[in-house]
């Protein structure tokens, strides 16, 4: 995925966030005050507690000693109970604030260019709608409010120490300035090697993937032990980078443990000469060897969370990267086809920059007539097909349906009006009149049975026990290239658009089914224009023309039977003798 | 099942939803903890330099000292005992304070460090105004 | 606990053989963990002589002791440290290698007609995250779970050397919350599963949809799609709901319990009131506290464990039965969605593969490379109607045969049937003189090459994709195949050449420029039968010509056999079999 412009970071990252986080501001202000309460919680605990042990050890107030415990006892029990309700909140922003993010980013791809899509790798898109937005939310709680609140109680913690003895306090905060020191030094390493880690990790997922659909089509290509060899590489990949972070990783962790040893050490021996001079409790020492202690901890954990932060801001501009990827172009005005003619005038267009695949391409399909588009295979005849769908815009040129050009219609209203049977035939989990009635979700009863029958599926269906209920697709029965192309036929009779496209609609299909098909065609394409792209002869013939396509520009244009005589083109396309 | 539905309905519309239960946690913690801080009341104790003799304490200072619960304590090391006697009599003149303590005394002798008690704080005093210390 | 630990005694013995060659790392761990798990015994006593000595009697000189006894702690930590690490990467990584390559290669060993029924997320789960779960035996499930035994009973022994009365009333805490752990546990593991279940079926429906995308927007579906979308989401969330009040429960709350309410208020304010009645001294205290940290960690290390291996069962399941070779159909039940426990999944299993494959001829050496269909009766599994009744059907060596027949009328079954991908319900099926129920799949593929109606073509370079037909084959040879398909001019025209990367990253082929190249792989293959399933439906009747001179070309010696309704396929021809 190319990268737009403007790289996010840490507060630009935010920027983008806020806008999913506004519909649950009260629920964000509950959580991060919780949090809040908890860590001054944290701050306020030792100090208690130091009070205790000196009351006890030292003056032996057991009144004074029972009264504190008691107040300790109570802010404890608070804390517990505030934890379920923190969880709660989590629970419920993790689901809400991750879906309005997951519900963006799935809207966004149901109005991604065409373009994109076909480039895009499914494994990426899966990881976007899957994967990142739990990472957004995980940003938001580790990366923003925790590390807020740890900031917050290492400021409490420095303080104290200052207050008590400033020679405390100043070896503690040298402490943090080494160790942070230290951090920066290991995080590009272990940033870059985590980023390496990733990208190995999505290579390999892809390739899995790629792989476990095709286990039949390697088996029989006795394609296992190359497969195994690949296997064994990636793995081994995966395993040395994972290992090399992991001890990265290791090494960074003991450098700071001593760092905040050699500290440690240097603040025991200055409470221990107070001590002996009688400046310093018991419990104030052991107050300040909690505070330390935890004054590290949270150095630490604000500096791994500079770091986990960069990551997840990557995730983050991945995303901001896809909503901002060009999507169809909105448009107001619906198409209206009141008699379905077809012009294209001086159309190209071309998938990549460069060679163009269309070359100035002008042609009219008047209105009830049946066109059939020929020409060598990959000559471009679907990329027309997909142009006039509006999959893809022609860079030069211009479409017309009854005069509207399309380029000024609602792509929805298009593909409406346009009924399309591609190639690659889609089934859908589910039952078969599911599967039809995607065609037209509110068909009766009696339409569906019509459509199915002139598609030729009614033997078939007949002979199923469940009949239309039985569940076909991956986790169903599995049909022929040829039930499904006519599966396929069904569903757009079932929409009944004014103008359809059959792109190789009848490729495997014999011969009787076929001609079937093709009395089916004869009356319901009565009225109806039609755009026939095929390779058989037999479908050509139906129509009323035929445009013979070659090098991107239309050759011949005729009407089939003059042409089956005296054009050598149409003869050689189809190996007349 | 039914009843699971609505539980788990109410649960969200009370606990998660609205802001209420946790506002008026929060709130009746805060001010419990201040009441209750509020209320506890411990010793405020000033440290001096003196020195004993059997029962008697005589301790340099500007001005005479209040003994607020007639109690003091006194150690030569704090970490390894304190002692704690009850005041017979104090008496402040010429600089020098002296106190009487009830009862004999016979370990210690010579130099030492006297806290006396001087008055009384809420631990709210304690934790926010000497950050612990007494 | 006894069950806990006979699942890892046959989880252990389940993965043990994958761990051959790299057990001396286990060893090494073992021993090295000893160490560390020795060296947090240390700590508290050189925390004891700094209280005792360098504070309350105020004795500086210890103090050198003191800093030395902290160093050389951390020094030995740090190192043994280390040690562990690589010693616990080289072995994990190794055993799930191991495991990978095998269930991989299960993989390769299920029967052709489960390669439809299977989901493709969950076969990805099974061998990616399920096999991390491998990772956790190795360590935190074994040594760990050992070393944090011993240092709990050794914790609890200095405890009582401390105090009795105290030790007495911290060992409260501690099977109060385990108990309450294990209870918890148990009721995520019920949620883990589900969540599971939901996520996979998620990514299986996300999977497809956003490959189909072309048809949905031609369809208009959109909005149709956004809400199934949003129900899956839905589910998951109402688990997520649920789940995470226990997970709160289980990881925050009751520790929190245990640490701030037993340990701290509890401790000291028992351990205070001793000191008060002069029974206990305040050093005892912070040392005794010191243990009992190195206690609770310990409990909470088993008890996380217990729990992990309570919430990991699933995959740990799930993890064996791929090993042992397992087939989606027992395994999945249709109706409620779940995977049914087996009770010793290995052995089920395996039996049931053992019936279907029984022993397995490896080379075939009779070369007469004859096929025969005796009796031949066959059904899928949801129609009433058989497709075919006791069909007997011999194919010699050398014939070209042409399968026609209406659309769905059982072209593509025979040819399945034919070369072993579909069973049948009932008769048999040889080549060359042997049942194909005795044949092992490679050799079969060796001698019979099939291109179907949907060929699969690899994200990678045109190449590589023909080199699947043949390893080895020089430019020549390849360059000869695609003259042969009729794509050579299309490849060498490509600025990329052969190197020209195809499918999502690379570029889109047409229908028909696909089937050629799948038919130049073809060619490649060196076969005894050649199997074509409409393999020139997409192409045009030029291309189509040129592709059948190449068959045509084919050696008199090879069996060809053509599935289509083309008049012009059907001239290739001498024998014509019509189905339905």
């Amino acid at each position: 995925m190319k990268e737009t412009g403007n790289r996010l970071n840490y507060w630009s990252a935010i920027g983008f966030l806020k806008r999913y986080m506004r519909g649950y501001r009260k629920h964000f202000m509950m959580f991060y005050a919780g949090w809040l309460a908890d860590s001054l919680l944290a701050v306020l605990l030792p100090v208690l507690f130091g009070i205790m042990i000196d009351e006890a050890v030292y003056y032996r107030n057991l009144h004074s000693f029972g009264a504190v415990a008691l107040v300790f006892l109570l802010c404890i029990l608070f804390s517990g109970g505030l934890y379920f309700l923190l969880y709660a909140q989590h629970g419920y922003l993790m689901n809400m604030f991750v879906f309005s993010i997951r519900r963006d980013v799935f809207h966004h791809l149901q109005k991604c260019e065409a373009g994109y899509m076909a480039n895009a790798s499914t494994g990426e898109i899966l990881v976007l709608l899957q994967d990142y937005p739990v990472q957004c939310m995980h940003f938001i709680v580790r990366n923003m409010i925790h590390l807020y609140n740890n900031v917050l109680m290492a400021i409490l913690y420095g303080a104290y120490l200052c207050a008590v003895d400033w020679h405390i306090g100043l070896t503690a905060l040298l402490s943090a300035f080494f160790s942070v020191l230290i951090n920066m030094k290991c995080r590009k390493k272990i940033g870059s090697l985590g980023q390496e880690e990733r990208e190995a990790y999505g290579s390999y997922a892809g390739w899995m993937y790629e792989v476990i659909t095709a286990l039949r089509d390697i088996r029989m290509l006795r394609g296992e032990g190359k497969i195994e060899r690949t296997f064994e590489k990636k793995q081994k990949e995966l395993f040395r980078i994972g290992a090399a972070a992991g001890i990265s990783s290791l090494t960074a962790q003991n450098m700071i443990a001593l760092s905040n040893l050699v500290i440690r050490l240097v603040i025991y021996g200055l409470a221990a000469y107070m001590a002996a001079c009688g400046k310093m409790t018991l419990g104030t020492l052991t107050v300040i060897f909690s505070f330390y202690t935890k004054l590290s901890d949270k150095i630490a954990y604000i500096s791994q969370n500079f770091l986990d932060a960069q990551g997840r801001v990557s995730y983050i501009q991945r995303i901001h990267d896809f909503l901002r990827a060009p999507t169809e172009p909105e448009r107001t005005e619906r198409l209206e086809i009141r008699e379905g003619s077809i012009s294209f005038s001086g159309v190209s267009f071309g998938y990549e920059s460069g060679e163009p695949l269309l070359h100035r391409i002008t042609l009219t399909i008047p209105a009830g007539k049946h066109m059939a588009l020929v020409g060598k295979s990959g000559c471009g005849k679907t990329t027309l097909a997909r142009l006039l769908v509006g999959f893809y815009r022609p860079q030069e040129g211009m479409i017309a349906i009854d005069g509207q050009r399309l380029d000024a219609c609602a792509l929805d209203s298009v593909r409406e009006e346009i009924g399309y049977v591609q190639q690659d035939v889609l089934v859908f989990d589910g039952s078969i009149r599911q599967n039809l009635l995607m065609g037209n979700r509110h068909a009766a009863e009696e339409q569906l049975i019509r459509a199915y029958e002139e598609a030729g599926l009614a033997p078939f269906i007949e002979s199923l026990p469940e009949g239309l209920d039985t569940i076909i697709g991956s986790k169903g029965m599995g049909l022929s290239g040829g039930q499904k192309q006519r599966l396929a036929i069904a569903r757009i009779y079932l929409k009944n658009p004014k103008i359809l496209i059959f792109d190789e609609a009848t490729s495997a299909l014999d011969n009787e089914t076929e001609n079937a098909i093709h009395q089916a065609w004869r009356k319901v394409l009565t009225g109806k224009t039609a755009l026939v792209i095929a390779h058989r002869q037999s479908s050509v013939m139906l129509c009323d023309r035929c445009i013979i396509l070659e090098n991107g520009q239309v050759a011949e244009t005729g009407i089939p039977a003059r042409m089956a005589v005296e054009s050598e083109r149409f003869r050689t396309l189809f190996a007349m003798k | 099942m039914q009843g699971k539905r609505r539980f788990e309905r109410w649960y969200m519309k009370y606990m998660v939803k609205s802001p209420v239960l946790f506002c008026v946690y929060l709130g009746v913690f805060f001010g419990v903890f201040l009441i209750a801080s509020s209320v506890v009341t411990l010793e405020e104790r000033q440290t001096y330099e003196a020195k004993i003799n059997g029962e008697e304490i005589e301790i340099v200072c500007g001005e005479a000292l209040e003994l607020f619960d007639n109690r003091v304590y006194f150690y030569e090391d704090r970490n390894r005992e304190v002692f704690s006697f009850a005041v017979k009599e104090a008496a402040y003149s010429d600089g020098v304070m002296r106190i009487l303590l009830c009862g004999g005394q016979k370990e210690v002798s010579g130099t030492i460090t006297v806290e006396i008690v001087s008055g009384e704080h809420t631990l709210f005093q304690r934790i926010f105004g000497k950050a612990g210390a007494a | 606990m006894g069950k806990r630990m006979r699942y890892r005694y046959r989880v252990l013995c389940g993965l043990c053989p994958y761990a051959r060659g790299v057990k001396r790392y286990w060893v090494i761990l073992f021993l090295f963990s000893a160490v560390t798990t020795g060296l947090n015994f240390a700590t508290p006593r050189i925390y004891r002589t700094f209280i005792e000595h360098v504070i309350l009697q105020a004795d500086f000189g210890m103090f050198k002791t003191v800093v030395f006894g902290y160093l050389a702690v951390y020094f030995a930590d740090a190192a043994a440290g280390h040690i562990k690490a690589l010693a616990k990467y080289a072995l994990v990584n190794g055993t799930t290698y191991r495991i990978r390559q095998k269930i991989l290669r299960n993989f390769w060993e299920m029967r052709f007609s489960d390669y439809e029924k299977v989901s493709v997320g969950d076969l990805k789960m099974r061998i990616d995250e399920d096999t991390v779960q491998a990772a956790a035996f190795a360590d935190s499930q074994t040594i760990e779970l050992l070393m944090q035994y011993a240092a709990g009973v050794v914790s609890i022994w200095m405890l009582f050397r401390i105090h009795i009365g105290l030790a007495l009333f911290s060992m409260l805490a501690i099977p109060f919350t385990f108990w309450l752990g294990s209870l918890i546990s148990r009721c995520e593991k019920k949620i883990t599963n589900e969540r599971r279940e939901i996520a996979q079926r998620t990514s299986s429906w996300l999977h497809a949809f956003v490959q189909g995308w072309s048809e949905v927007r031609a369809l208009n579906l959109a909005k149709h799609e956004e809400r199934r979308y949003y129900r899956f989401l839905h589910a998951d969330m109402r688990c997520n709901a649920k789940w995470i009040n226990y997970w709160t429960a289980r990881v925050l709350i009751i520790p929190k319990l245990k640490d701030e309410f037993f340990m701290q208020f509890g401790l000291y304010f028992i351990g205070g009131l001793l000191i008060l009645s002069g029974s206990l001294h305040i050093g005892d205290l912070l040392v005794f506290a010191m243990y009992y940290a190195l206690l609770s960690d310990a409990v909470q290390t088993v008890s996380a464990a217990d729990a992990d291996l309570q919430s990991g069962m699933p995959y740990t399941d799930r993890l064996l039965e791929s090993l042992a070779g397992w087939a989606p159909e027992e395994a999945y039940d249709k109706t409620s969605g779940q995977v049914q426990e087996q009770p010793d999944g290995k052995k089920a299993a395996g039996q049931k593969r053992e019936q279907v494959c029984g022993k397995k001829v490896g080379q075939v050496p009779d070369t007469s490379n004859t096929i025969v269909l005796k009796k031949v009766t066959f059904r899928y599994p949801d129609v009433e109607n058989a497709l075919f009744r006791n069909l007997d059907l011999t194919i010699e060596k050398g014939e070209r045969v042409a399968v026609t027949g209406k659309s769905g009328s059982g072209k593509t079954t025979l040819l399945k049937l034919i070369t072993g991908m579909l069973e049948p319900t009932s008769g048999s099926v040889s080549f060359s003189g042997i049942d194909l129920r005795h044949i092992d799949r490679t050799f079969m593929y060796e001698r019979i090459g099939y291109i179907m109606q949907e060929n699969i073509l690899f994200h990678t370079t045109i190449r590589e994709n023909l080199l699947f037909g043949k390893e080895d084959a020089s430019e020549e040879e390849l360059l000869q195949a695609c003259r042969k398909a009729c794509i050579d001019a299309f490849i060498t025209g490509l600025p990329d050449g052969f190197d020209t990367v195809i499918g999502e990253k690379g570029i889109k082929l047409s229908g028909g420029q696909r089937q050629r190249i799948v038919l130049a792989r073809m060619f490649l293959q060196d076969n005894d039968v050649f199997i074509f399933d409409e393999a020139t439906s997409a192409l045009d009747q030029y291309s189509e010509n040129i592709v059948q001179d190449a068959i045509r070309s084919i050696p008199g010696d090879k069996t060809v056999i053509v599935a289509a309704h083309r008049a012009s396929s059907l001239k290739l021809c001498d024998r014509v079999i019509e189905v339905g």
